[in-house]
């Protein structure tokens, strides 16, 4: 009998309970308390390409500065990072942790683009937003998903402009390339290819290598049998690195362009100077030495916060991702932190000049548009290593 | 180009000699398989980088200083890990092995970081002309220090006691034990020189690998493979696997494409297998692992 009384009684109370906890559990998404907010980044901290780690430093610089002016609208930015040695099977087990454990409510200035293409599926199959990955990569830049904001022009399109370069600059008709065996690399040789057509240069040899390869002495000596008068190398720091010591020791002259994901302190330092002399890069910021507040601001973070760091690009990518992140939080206010209002915020970015790119501007993507029209940082120039330094040098279209 | 690449090759394989050395001086006498020789050299290297940088030590000092160290790393890593478990099977020394690489590996990029760095580079840039083709000074120069350290330690087991007392404790340990030969000091005295490999193959490879925990991964996984191709009893055996897994891969690498490198060392090792189970100089019988 008192069963009976009290049965329905107590499925009232379940039932209002239930009414009343919905819209607070509503409010925020998964990763955001009262007190914070949980990002999360996969990044080579160990491993043969741990050189782009500088991506996660100049991330963690910018997060701990905006933590220690107080956070955004009264929550602090936690920063978690991985590391997945750039190793694909790693990045989906930790990429799966920060979904599923952590509840990370962003993915924000990860690195990698075979990293990026291993976790691009299940990182939108379960709406987390993946803002600024460091890939240009086709499969991670022409994504046809709302969550997915890159971080800069697919290497495809970088790879086309190369060609040009090599016609018009090095006045190339026949190029050699080197370039990493990876969705990165490829992604580049589809540009070279249309390149090829688009500019009316011939490509005398392709040579892949291995990120680990311990040399690339037998694909230097082909290219350079190949008898190509420049080369386009689609090389990271390290293998640049070798391939630069590689041609230095065969006596090989040919003028070179290297990617911009290659442009780093660390070739000529671990080349030898005299090794890159007159090498070409892509870039895509500003030299460090650029007079702009927010890039003397990032500089002087990074000297703050990692202080035995030489400023390289790729802190900036990093800077990058986190600053239009904290951003959009910023834009947000006072009000649900969820992940439909981050993109729908993200999207509203228009002309923002107070990052370390000069003009962030964010498209609203289309159902039948790709995530480019995400992309954060447009357009690419070129700088050339001389006297030990960087140089900027004016592409004559750019002029 | 077939010059050039076997040239390149031989530079390469030299790279792996080394390694492959002190793989098999260290099987022929305890029968562990050394997982941890390549970071044994990995330290020597960042020790290198301390003795150049910080110390302001020239070439010539900091190669002896690194190489002590290097033995008494050896040494420590005998009388801490290998000692206490010296009586069981193969399959636990050889994961304690294990253990000692991911030690070392987890230390050095704690003290020293994970990025990699540049080596202060010893040896002239240029190239130098030999038979026709182009090699680095550096090249040579690992070239002649595999030929010679090979040609050293064949003499040391040939003709000195202490040499002669190793390969007895190769052959049979118990006997050699009844007979008055200190087992324990021999592998001590083992483990020493596994350090003493590392040290040249660290401070020589490092201007060429560059220096980070991982520097000696692949070629500790190629120095392997060149043991097992010589017959892991053999220091000639070794060395000319070495050699013949560099020269191989650049071949490969040049008429086949870059994809076929390093399926050409393990395609060459099966094969060799097959045909000649004991490796190409592993003619004695022993007890295999």
């Amino acid at each position: 009998m008192l069963y009976r009384r009290k049965l329905p009684l107590a499925l009232a109370t379940i039932a209002i309970a239930s009414i009343s906890t919905t819209p607070l559990a509503a409010q925020d998404d998964a990763g955001v308390t009262d007190k914070d907010v949980l990002i999360c980044s996969y990044q080579p901290m160990t491993g043969s390409v741990s050189s782009y780690f500088r991506m996660g430093k100049g991330a963690d610089a910018w997060i701990k500065h905006v933590n220690e002016q107080g956070g955004i609208n009264g929550r602090t930015i936690e920063f978690k990072m991985a590391d997945d040695k750039y190793e694909p099977p790693r990045t989906a087990d930790i990429v799966k942790r920060f979904v599923e454990r952590n509840k990370c409510f962003a993915i924000v200035a990860p690195l990698g683009s075979a990293p990026t293409s291993a976790v691009i599926d299940y990182i939108v199959e379960n709406k987390v937003p993946l803002i600024g990955a460091g890939t240009g990569a086709d499969k991670n830049v022409y994504y046809k998903s709302r969550y997915v904001f890159p971080l800069y022009a697919p290497y495809d399109l970088e790879g086309t402009e190369l060609v040009r370069f090599a016609k018009e600059v090095l006045k190339a008709k026949k190029i050699a390339v080197l370039y990493q065996n990876d969705p990165s690399g490829k992604s580049h040789m589809l540009g070279i290819e249309v390149g090829l057509k688009k500019f009316g240069v011939e490509m005398t040899v392709a040579e892949g290598y291995q990120p680990k390869e311990l040399d690339v002495s037998s694909q230097v000596i082909k290219m350079k049998d190949s008898g190509a008068d420049a080369v386009i190398c689609s090389c990271a720091p390290e293998p640049a690195a070798k391939f630069y010591t590689e041609r230095q020791k065969l006596g090989w002259k040919a003028p070179v362009v290297n990617v911009f994901f290659g442009k780093s302190p660390k070739v000529p330092e671990l080349a030898g100077k005299e090794a890159v002399e007159g090498v070409y890069f892509a870039t895509i910021y500003r030299e460090w030495d650029d007079p702009a507040p927010q890039i003397q601001q990032a500089k002087a973070l990074l000297k703050k916060y990692y202080p035995e760091e030489e400023p390289d690009a790729v802190h900036l990518w990093g800077f990058t991702g986190v600053q239009v992140f904290t951003e959009a939080l910023k834009r947000m206010g006072k009000g649900p932190i969820t992940r439909e209002r981050l993109i729908e915020t993200l999207e509203g970015i228009k002309n923002w000049k107070d990052s370390v790119v000069p003009n962030v501007n964010i498209e609203k993507m289309g159902p039948d548009d790709t995530a480019i029209k995400h992309l954060l940082v447009p357009g690419m120039s070129y700088v050339v290593y001389k006297g030990g330094n960087f140089q900027g040098f004016k592409a004559p279209w750019n002029e | 180009m077939f010059g050039q690449q076997v040239m390149s090759g031989l530079a390469t394989g030299s790279l792996y000699a080394l390694t492959a050395v002190a793989v098999v001086v260290v099987f022929r006498n305890t029968r562990v398989i050394n997982l941890a020789q390549g970071d044994f050299a990995m330290i020597a290297a960042f020790l290198g980088i301390v003795f150049l940088k910080n110390f302001q030590l020239n070439y010539y000092l900091m190669l002896p200083l690194v190489i002590l160290c290097s033995m008494l790393l050896g040494v420590l890593v005998e009388r801490l890990v290998m000692r206490p478990i010296a009586d069981t099977d193969w399959l636990t020394l050889f994961t304690a092995t294990l253990g000692v690489y991911y030690i070392l590996h987890g230390v050095a990029g704690w003290v020293w970081g994970r990025d990699t760095k540049a080596f202060p580079v010893t040896f002239d840039a240029k190239p130098i002309s030999v038979f026709g083709t182009l090699v680095s000074e550096g090249h040579l120069f690992n070239m002649a220090w595999a030929v010679c350290i090979g040609l050293v330690l064949f003499l040391f087991f040939k003709y000195t006691k202490q040499g002669i007392a190793m390969r007895a404790v190769t052959d049979d340990p118990e006997t050699a034990k009844l007979m008055g030969i200190p087992v324990r000091f021999i592998v001590l005295l083992t483990w020493a020189m596994a350090g003493f490999l590392a040290a040249f193959a660290g401070i020589l490879l490092a201007p060429i690998v560059y220096v980070s925990p991982e520097m000696m991964d692949e070629v500790l996984v190629k120095g392997y493979v060149a043991a097992v191709f010589g017959g892991l009893y053999s220091i000639p055996g070794a060395i000319l696997g070495a050699l013949m897994i560099g020269v191989a891969e650049n071949l490969a690498g040049g008429y086949l494409g870059a994809h076929y490198k390093t399926a050409t060392a393990f395609a060459m090792i099966v094969v060799l297998l097959t045909f000649r189970p004991k490796g190409l100089f592993g003619i004695q019988a022993r007890r295999e692992i």
